[in-house]
């Protein structure tokens, strides 16, 4: 497949009622992706779709790319109360229903892997590739304390860039928000899910990421009936925005890759009607 | 814990059902039918009152339960799961039950270690009617059921009015039975917390059906219940109900109650099957297996039960010579457990029971002991045993037959038994551990060398929906 690198669209911000939220979102539309699958980017705890832009910005060169704020983060009004992660999941699904994106590349960050492992558990017509980065929880680590140790340690590698775009988003979600959402992360068991994603998968970690180990990594891998896993070196663990270039190139091989290619059957998950 | 929400009835079947699962699930067991024990010395002195003034204590203990006709357009069902969540230990089960209640049912959730969220539950209305008339009846349910249905979309109404073994309740309060038509924000966010991905929901369904006359959309009006009498003894009367009335002192000598025209799910005990739909949808997104447990009757459940706890105690290597017979609401998988008694379950006291109960013991080795836990409703109904029957049952012991605490010359009276019935079963001598859940493998080994079981059907479905029948 000869891919020529073509220049990146502007971005447009767009609205759609999704279920009970009216659903923002960053997209990077093209008019020349027959074949390619729309890229869905689901971003982590607190963060939105701002911290995605790095990353788009490359893949958008080949194809469309969405980016929503999951509703109470961004440009998307939630409710007073934190959602958990089934309702973020829910908010997902509805709102790529209401786009009309289906067997998409779904790439995640973070907790966003967790929100993403539970729409496609209920969904699998959804997403025809997904790609995690840096998933969430390892259960090894389920504590509070190792959590807030991890987290601590992962700011210190954070680039400035990414901190004021961080300071940012945390103002506009609200700190009880950012607590409540945090504990419901830690009540979600990506574990239990990931044997149930038929889905073809790439786990990448960075090798300097401090919330995400190798071995856990590894399992995750493991878990997954299609999965398969890269590392990258040097880089931490908001790769999609503090090392966008090597992200995309690792990300771009792989939804470039022709589904027979990859090890089961792709389509397992039937559709639901 | 918490407390059930207040427009739901303590001493309603599903609510008790409940309250003795999340008991043996924290490792407690279930005295006074969940009544704060403050109150067993004055119930164990109710006999020493004269009967009428004991059957007054029965309806005041009923009438204190009731919600006013008025609240029924502000009540929320869904509350129901919100209470169920908080009930429940929290923690992550491999199994969890839904669907129609059984006190078998109970004893083998206990077993496999896994909760059990009812279909059906009891919502008592204050509003006296005349036992003898159940048009009027009816006619006085139609109002506040349309209330009650128009806040809750989710639900169905089964309005049941039972003059022969309700009778002491019926004159303070209708019983509106509902049920629920899909699992709701509350029974999916149970699952989704308490079940991981690859768990089996176990789906309990019972059905018992009766012929009812409809009302609305989502409710109906059931004449009579099943019990000792038969349903067509309520449409067209018979001469035992005559005798009833007759000793009852009723103007009737015959119940005239209205014209059936469809056939529902029992209102206490039948399985609503649009909840089996939203099962299935729920299982696939979840990648559940569903196993389904269909049966005719709440009791035809008991053999089965039963003999698992018989062949889960010879593993163990404990003797499994004792047998636990509880009634209605008397039911402590707790203290069965601990005491390595064999639990067989009857739906009620009547006959039928009985007759049940008979036919099990007919076709197994002889127990060497039989304690006997019997529920108390007060009224001399049609088809209720007499002490002698109950005795003849006990008598089937080979060394000793007991009731745990009751007076069978108080039958059906004797509401002390309430107050008694815990001591009774923590007296019966011998303690062994409780064991861990019983696992799904070791429930399908005991079904493949045990069935089939009259009355029963099991079926495993998987997440993608095939559907594979299950030995029983």
């Amino acid at each position: 497949m000869s891919q020529r690198a073509t220049a990146t669209p502007t971005p447009r911000w767009h609205e759609v009622r999704a279920g009970r939220w009216r659903v923002a979102s960053r997209v990077w539309q093209r008019f020349d992706t027959t074949g390619r699958r729309p890229v869905v980017l689901v971003h982590g705890l607190v963060v939105s779709s701002a911290y995605h832009v790095p990353l788009a910005e490359h893949l958008a060169r080949e194809w469309t790319v969405h980016a929503p704020d999951l509703p109470g983060f961004g440009r998307t009004e939630g409710p007073a109360e934190a959602l958990d992660t089934r309702d973020l999941a829910r908010a997902l699904i509805a709102w790529m229903d209401a786009r009309g994106l289906a067997d998409a590349a779904v790439v995640a960050n973070s907790y966003g892997c967790q929100v993403a492992a539970e729409a496609l558990m209920a969904r699998p017509d959804l997403a025809g590739r997904l790609v995690l980065l840096g998933p969430t929880i390892d259960p090894r680590a389920r504590r509070y304390d190792e959590q807030l140790r991890r987290w601590r340690r992962e700011m210190k590698t954070q680039s400035g860039s990414l901190q004021r775009l961080l300071f940012r988003d945390y103002l506009r979600a609200g700190l009880g928000r950012a607590v409540a959402t945090f504990r419901h992360a830690m009540n979600d068991a990506i574990e239990d899910k990931l044997p149930h994603l038929e889905v073809p998968t790439l786990v990448i970690r960075g090798s300097r990421d401090p919330i995400v180990d190798d071995r856990w990594a590894e399992e995750v891998a493991g878990l997954l009936p299609d999965g398969e896993r890269v590392r990258l070196p040097g880089a931490t663990h908001a790769i999609n925005h503090e090392m966008p270039l090597q992200t995309a190139r690792v990300v771009a091989a792989f939804l470039r890759r022709p589904d027979a290619d990859l090890g089961t059957a792709h389509g397992a998950g039937a559709r639901a009607a | 814990m918490a407390s059930p929400p207040p427009f739901v009835a303590g001493f309603d079947s599903a609510t008790a059902m409940v309250l003795a699962t999340a008991a043996y699930l924290r490792g407690e067991d279930w005295p006074a039918l969940g009544n704060p024990r403050a109150l067993e010395p004055p119930v164990a002195l109710a006999n020493l009152l004269p009967r009428k003034a004991r059957e007054q204590l029965f309806i005041v203990s009923g009438a204190l339960e009731t919600t006013s006709p008025r609240k029924m357009g502000s009540i929320d069902l869904d509350d129901i799961g919100e209470w169920l969540l908080d009930e429940y230990p929290e923690r992550r089960y491999p199994a969890v039950a839904v669907g129609s209640s059984s006190g078998a049912a109970v004893n083998l959730n206990a077993a496999l270690g896994s909760p059990w969220l009812p279909q059906t539950v009891f919502l008592p209305v204050r509003q006296p009617v005349h036992p003898d008339d159940p048009t009027e009846a009816m006619e006085r349910g139609i109002e506040p059921g349309r209330e009650l249905m128009e806040a809750n979309p989710d639900w169905q109404l089964h309005h049941m009015h039972d003059a022969n073994q309700d009778r002491l309740m019926v004159r303070v309060l209708t019983y509106f039975r509902v049920k629920r038509r899909n699992l709701g924000d509350g029974y999916e966010r149970f699952l989704a917390d308490r079940l991981p991905p690859g768990g089996t929901v176990l789906l309990y369904e019972c059905r018992t059906r009766w012929n009812t006359t409809r009302i609305g959309d989502r409710h109906v009006f059931q004449h009579g219940a099943v019990g000792g009498a038969t349903e067509r003894e309520f449409h067209e009367g018979s001469e035992r109900v005559e005798g009833y009335l007759e000793r009852y002192d009723s103007p009737k000598r015959r119940w005239d109650g209205p014209e059936p025209d469809t056939v529902s799910p029992e209102a206490e005990w039948g399985f609503e099957e649009s909840l089996r739909d939203d099962v299935l949808r729920f299982a696939r997104e979840r990648r559940y297996r569903v196993r389904r447990i269909v049966f005719d009757g709440p009791d035809d459940l008991s053999p089965l039960v039963a003999d698992l706890y018989r062949w889960w105690y010879r593993r163990r290597r404990i003797p499994a010579n004792r047998l636990m017979v509880g009634s209605f609401v008397i039911n402590d998988p707790h203290w069965i457990l601990r005491t390595g008694s064999v639990p067989y379950w009857m739906r009620f006291n009547m006959q039928p029971s009985l007759d049940a109960l008979h036919e099990f013991l007919d076709g197994r080795d002889p127990f060497d002991e039989i304690h006997l836990a019997l529920f108390q409703h007060g009224v001399q109904a049609v088809g209720i045993p007499s002490p002698d029957d109950w005795r003849e049952l006990l008598a089937r012991a080979r060394t000793q037959g007991s009731t745990l605490g009751a007076d069978l010359d108080e039958f059906p009276h004797d509401f002390a038994h309430y107050a008694r019935y815990h001591r009774a079963m923590k007296q019966v001598p011998a303690r062994y551990p409780l064991p861990g859940p019983l696992s799904m493998r070791e429930f399908d080994e005991f079904l493949a060398q045990a069935g089939p079981y009259e009355h029963i059907e099991i079926e495993d479905i998987t997440p993608d929906g095939e559907r594979q029948p299950v030995a029983a």
